[in-house]
């Protein structure tokens, strides 16, 4: 009984101590934002921060922090993780910029490694257990895709910098023809605290989901400073999907309730967060209204209004109708007869925006430098001092092994078209080497534009969602933006794998393989040398 | 010693092989003419070619239930009646109508203008399109509904092939399930409309045509149907044109596709293009109708022209095909906007389910009906007898010019041969061949001099026409008299320049023949119907002409058959306008990439001229 009752007392204590170290924080949000074409971006986050895993210590008490992530970042030694899954194309004319960056379609992986001697042994590590973990092909993140920028993807936790890129390493690898589908958002659910089963995550329909015109699911991973003079870091876990829905496809109109894009309603907020809401971010001319009734307005730093729900109040409806209209920056893309051309447009009327160009193209398209062009509003531009480009860092591709990599540093003038344009020469791949789909082509990932944030100051609801009230301002607006070109397909010279093909194949082998000595016997001449003649053999046959 | 024995009866039973060969081979190839010929003829025949089937898997055709319903017909009559009203208003009202409507629907929209200047007559316009960005689909792929503003004769407005497009376009737009972007094109001008579109999109400037860029883009085009239902009455029976440039056809699997889907919903009679027999389900007409159909799409293959807008599509790797409303064909049943809607709207849902490009089934074939095919390996027999043939006399010649020599030794090697069974042991196989050296001077001159001419016609005529200015003071006749004086110098001077040997001729005929076989044979894999239609012509001149130095009148009356079958021979015969021709052929080599103007001037002509030259050599 005395055992028994010490043995309860040690799990008590064992319980305290636990809460008492542990002071993980989990904040859910949904964020819901009309866009000007009718559509409707819902943007869930949820954030865990842990003071608790620290570099270089074993771990192994975890609360809301999700266990399968610490345990990959700790045994494969990574200092900040982000893995995005994307459907569908951020439509950047009509909609915007995404409230939290998005990524090009497919699946990207990035990730700061520390420098310790078994880095590309981590790096591979990681992919084949992340694949393992969100059942996605990332194990074929292999060292023909892999890359390591050197202008675009900076660190985005809050440290310095400079002693990071001393200490680690990043690596960037992308697959732009993976689907994504629920079997991706169910292990993405389960790190959740508190699953699916209350808070915002209960909205979380993947029917619903995936029948929208652009979804994206993305895990953050990195440091951040506790206070401003960041001594005390702590690591923070940024789960977000974001997914356009078409409320006017189904009914015509632009009004939108919970119930009718999720096709759930909210009952109640998630018991551990310690901050739940939900965010409408509302234009400033609009005749709307809002059910049930807002329980506060904010206004940020920028024009925006944004309508708060805190989720304690039950049966959550909304119907609301506004309109909307921004174009800063626009793209496209397009490819054929061995070239790639960006176009990149600055619509703004007095800014001259830097950005930075970085583009992955696979080694079997075998790229041209010399061809690389630049040209603004449809004139050339040589090198001289107005030349565009800045920087430029080029690794050309080696067969089999590692793609080329493109990163530019341009000023785009304002007001104007920026075109770069590049030749390559496609490469006959061996027959092994096609996938099954041959004919289909091959996907190349998108290009990535990223431009540091000062520029883009009006951004409010982007920087809003990186900047906590607790983070430094100053830190926040480093935020880089990126913007992700369409993928395209390229199509390679494909042998005809039907069967006529192989019987051709085949017999050509075979005649080729039986003509050296079929024509030889047939030009030769044989003659019979009497005088060699054995006892044994009757004759031989010599070839004069 | 029986094995020796043996070697030696096989090497005699082969010689006696070759002489029989040899001895019957003039005849022989008569034989395989005839013989090819005739086969020919087989082609249309119904126990000759086999049913169409459909090969990739992915397609489905008619497997879904469509729904472009009344509602949709609506919006089309109202979109009819629109363009009815447009149909006397400038490029520019029509192309902003177009416009308009497309961004009513909900689809990002550009125009291009463009203009081509081409044989001092300037074709532009304003081509417009709207591209429907499939929800999360990745952007990589693309499908083509596009709709010329004229229809295929090139005046009457395709009304009701705009608005069917129109209302699909904005039907379209309401369902989640597409895989693939869907761009609307409305084309303008013509073939250069299309052109201009093409290059313009795929960033490949190739032909004069100026337009401005397209900065509103898809992914790759997978496929492209053309809607072409002229004017606006109801239609008897759907006309399928798949013919492209350079007699290129579209993979069977689409238009197999299309009338899956016309044969599993509606009882729409279907015709290969616009004329001759409309077969209904189950009907396979006769021979004649097979004929009729297989001698129309010969014709467009061999005139490397397109039969409609889709043509253009196959150079960037797009399969394509037109669907035309006929309506004159004796059918009790009529269809209108609700069967086109839906028929489009299946065969897209089915290109829609596409993994991979389209690249199951045949790119060469030609089709007798609509659901029967004959393939490459059932077609091309006949086209290489026919060359077959030639080759045959070109080695036969060659021989020829050898054994001159030879004749004495042929009859010396004969006699330890036929006496050879006695005494095996020492016989020696004589050489199967001598090494007499044949003059290659004179045959090789007038082969390159006469070839060279043909490159010179050829750039006479491109620049011709292509700057304005010369063409006002370079009439036809002067023209005219250029053209023969380019022929008439690359005849002479290998003629008078060269001392001629006896046997000249045949070398040059041989080398000739073996050229031209080797040509036609290279081209009836590329252009059936352009290889067998030269071939049917040259064929047998070319074996029986020879220098005839005794008799001048035969001399004359072959020179008099070369000359009708030289180009301008053909021309004149025919009843061409030539100026005409030459400009038709000229703004098809220039705007679409046409190689029939080529193929004249660098391969057909030049022959001829050789000819001219073989019949009079052996004076």
């Amino acid at each position: 009984m005395w055992q028994l009752g010490r043995f309860l007392f040690f799990i008590l204590l064992f319980t305290f101590v636990e809460n008492y170290q542990h002071n993980d924080i989990f904040k859910e949000s949904l964020t819901i934002k009309p866009l000007s074409d009718g559509k409707l971006l819902t943007h869930f986050q949820f954030n865990v921060r842990t003071s608790e895993i620290k570099e270089g210590k074993a771990f192994s008490h975890y609360k809301f922090f999700p266990r399968a992530i610490g345990q990959i970042i700790q045994s494969y030694n990574a200092r900040e993780l982000h893995l995005t899954f994307t459907q569908g194309r951020w439509n950047y004319e009509d909609w915007g910029y995404p409230i939290v960056p998005s990524a090009g379609t497919g699946v990207e992986l990035w990730a700061w490694l520390w420098k310790d001697g078994k880095l590309d042994k981590n790096w591979k590590s990681l992919t084949n257990a992340l694949a393992g973990l969100f059942c996605a092909s990332l194990n074929f993140i292999d060292d023909t895709i892999t890359v390591q920028p050197k202008l675009s993807f900076r660190p985005e936790g809050l440290y310095n910098a400079t002693e990071l890129s001393a200490r680690a390493e990043l690596r960037y690898g992308s697959l732009p023809h993976e689907n994504v589908c629920t079997e991706n958002l169910t292990p993405w659910i389960k790190l959740l605290p508190c699953k699916s089963t209350s808070g915002i995550a209960s909205l979380l329909n993947g029917h619903k989901l995936y029948d929208s015109n652009f979804h994206s699911m993305s895990i953050h991973v990195r440091p951040v400073c506790q206070d401003l003079e960041c001594l005390d870091r702590q690591l923070e876990i940024v789960q977000t999907v974001s997914a356009v829905v078409d409320p006017v496809r189904n009914s015509g109109k632009r009004d939108w309730s919970l119930d009718q894009i999720f096709g759930r309603r909210l009952s109640q907020a998630c018991p551990l967060a310690e901050e739940s809401k939900l965010e409408v971010i509302l234009s400033e001319n609009g005749d709307y209204k809002l059910s049930p009734a807002v329980d506060d307005v904010r206004k940020n730093d920028g024009d925006a209004t944004i309508a708060l729900y805190n989720l304690k109040t039950l049966q959550l409806e909304t119907d609301i109708s506004m309109t909307w209209n921004e174009d800063v920056f626009k793209y496209s893309y397009g490819q054929e007869r061995g070239g790639i051309k960006v176009n990149i447009f600055n619509k703004s009327t007095n800014m001259t925006v830097p950005i930075i160009y970085y583009d992955v193209i696979p080694w079997f398209l075998k790229l041209y430098l010399h061809t690389l062009k630049v040209q603004i509003n449809g004139e050339e531009v040589r090198d001289s001092p107005v030349s565009p480009i800045k920087d430029l860092y080029y690794q050309p591709a080696v067969d089999r092994s590692r793609p080329n990599v493109i990163e530019a540093e341009l000023l785009l003038p304002p007001n104007s078209i920026t075109t770069l344009s590049i030749n390559f020469d496609k490469v006959f791949l061996k027959y092994t080497e096609h996938p099954p789909d041959a004919n289909r082509g091959f996907d190349i990932g998108s290009a990535v534009i990223s431009s540091i944030g000062e520029g883009f100051n009006h951004l409010h609801d982007f920087m809003t969602r990186n900047c906590s009230e607790d983070i430094p301002k100053a830190t926040c607006y480093h935020f880089f933006i990126r913007v992700y070109t369409e993928t395209l397909l390229v199509s390679l010279p494909t042998p005809d794998f039907s069967m006529p093909y192989n019987v051709i194949t085949l017999t050509c082998t075979v005649i080729a393989l039986f003509f050296g000595s079929t024509f030889n016997l047939l030009t030769r001449d044989f003659k019979v040398k009497t005088k060699y003649i054995d006892f044994t053999i009757n004759s031989i046959i010599v070839p004069e | 010693m029986s094995d020796t024995a043996h070697a030696l009866k096989r090497i005699r039973t082969r010689r006696r092989l070759f002489r029989t060969l040899k001895k019957w081979i003039s005849k022989l190839r008569f034989l395989l003419f005839a013989v090819g010929i005739c086969w020919l003829f087989i082609l249309p025949s119904e126990q000759y070619h086999k049913s169409t089937y459909i090969s990739e898997n992915a397609l489905l055709p008619g497997q879904v239930n469509t729904y472009y319903s009344w509602g949709q017909v609506h919006e089309a009559a109202a979109f009819r009646d629109n363009i009815t009203l447009l149909s006397n208003s400038s490029n520019i009202e029509k192309a902003a109508y177009i416009e308009n409507e497309l961004r009513k629907a909900g689809l990002k929209t550009a125009m291009q203008n463009f203009t081509f200047n081409m044989s001092g007559k300037k074709i532009s316009g304003i081509n417009v399109y709207g591209v429907f960005k499939a929800p999360r689909a990745d952007g990589t792929e693309a499908l083509v509904l596009s709709a010329p503003w004229k229809s295929n004769d090139g005046e009457t407005i395709n009304t009701n092939g705009i608005a069917a497009a129109l209302s699909i376009g904005k039907f379209f737009k309401g369902y989640t399930y597409w895989s693939k972007d869907i761009i609307l094109l409305i084309t303008d001008g013509g073939e250069a409309g299309v052109q201009a579109w093409l290059e313009s999109y795929h960033d490949h400037p190739r032909s004069a045509i100026s337009s401005t860029p397209l900065f509103l883009r898809s992914g790759a085009i997978q496929a492209a149907i053309n809607l072409d239902f002229p004017s606006t009455n109801d239609y008897k029976a759907l006309g399928i044109f798949f013919e492209g440039v350079n007699g290129q056809l579209p993979n069977l699997d689409l238009i197999n596709t299309v009338i899956r889907v016309c044969r599993s919903s509606y009882s729409i009679p279907i015709m290969l293009h616009d004329s001759g027999h409309h077969y209904s389900n189950y009907d396979n007409g006769n021979y004649y109708d097979s004929l009729h159909n297989l001698l129309q799409t010969m014709r467009h293959q061999a005139l490397c022209h397109p039969t409609g807008s889709h043509g253009l599509f196959f150079r960037y790797k797009i399969d394509a095909i037109t669907l035309y409303g006929h309506t004159t064909a004796k059918t009790s049943n009529s269809f209108s906007f609700i069967e086109i809607g839906s028929i489009v709207e299946s065969t897209f849902r089915s290109l829609n389910n596409l993994l991979e490009h389209l690249h199951q089934s045949f790119f060469f074939y030609l089709l007798p009906t609509p659901e029967r095919y004959i393939s490459i390996g059932s077609y091309l027999p006949p086209a290489l007898l026919l060359t077959v043939g030639l080759i045959l006399q070109a080695l036969e010649l060659w021989g020829k010019t050898g054994d001159d020599y030879a004749e004495e030794s042929v009859s010396e090697n004969s006699q330890p041969e036929s006496s050879s069974s006695s005494k095996d042991d020492n016989y020696v196989v004589p050489l199967p061949y001598n090494n007499r050296q044949r003059q290659i001077l004179f045959p090789m001159t007038v082969l390159i001099v006469s070839h060279f001419a043909g490159l010179l016609i050829f750039f006479v005529i491109t620049n011709h026409f292509s700057y304005n200015q010369l063409s006002k003071i370079f009439g036809i006749p002067e023209f005219l008299f250029t053209l023969s004086l380019i022929t008439s110098i690359s005849i002479l001077i290998p003629a008078t320049l060269i001392q001629i040997q006896k046997s000249d001729w045949m070398v040059l005929k041989s080398f000739t023949l073996a050229f031209t076989a080797m040509i036609m044979s290279c081209l009836s894999v590329l252009n059936f119907s352009l290889a067998v239609f030269s071939s049917l012509i040259v064929i047998i001149p070319f074996s029986l002409f020879k220098p005839t130095p005794k008799y001048k009148l035969l001399q004359y009356l072959q020179l008099l058959v070369l000359i009708m079958i030289s180009p301008p021979g053909i021309l004149i015969l025919s009843g061409t306008n030539l100026e005409k021709f030459l400009r038709w052929a000229l703004m098809e080599y220039e705007l679409l990439g046409s190689y029939l103007l080529p193929f004249i001037c660098c391969f057909y002509w030049p022959s001829i001229l050789v000819y001219s030259v073989i019949i009079f050599s052996d004076s």
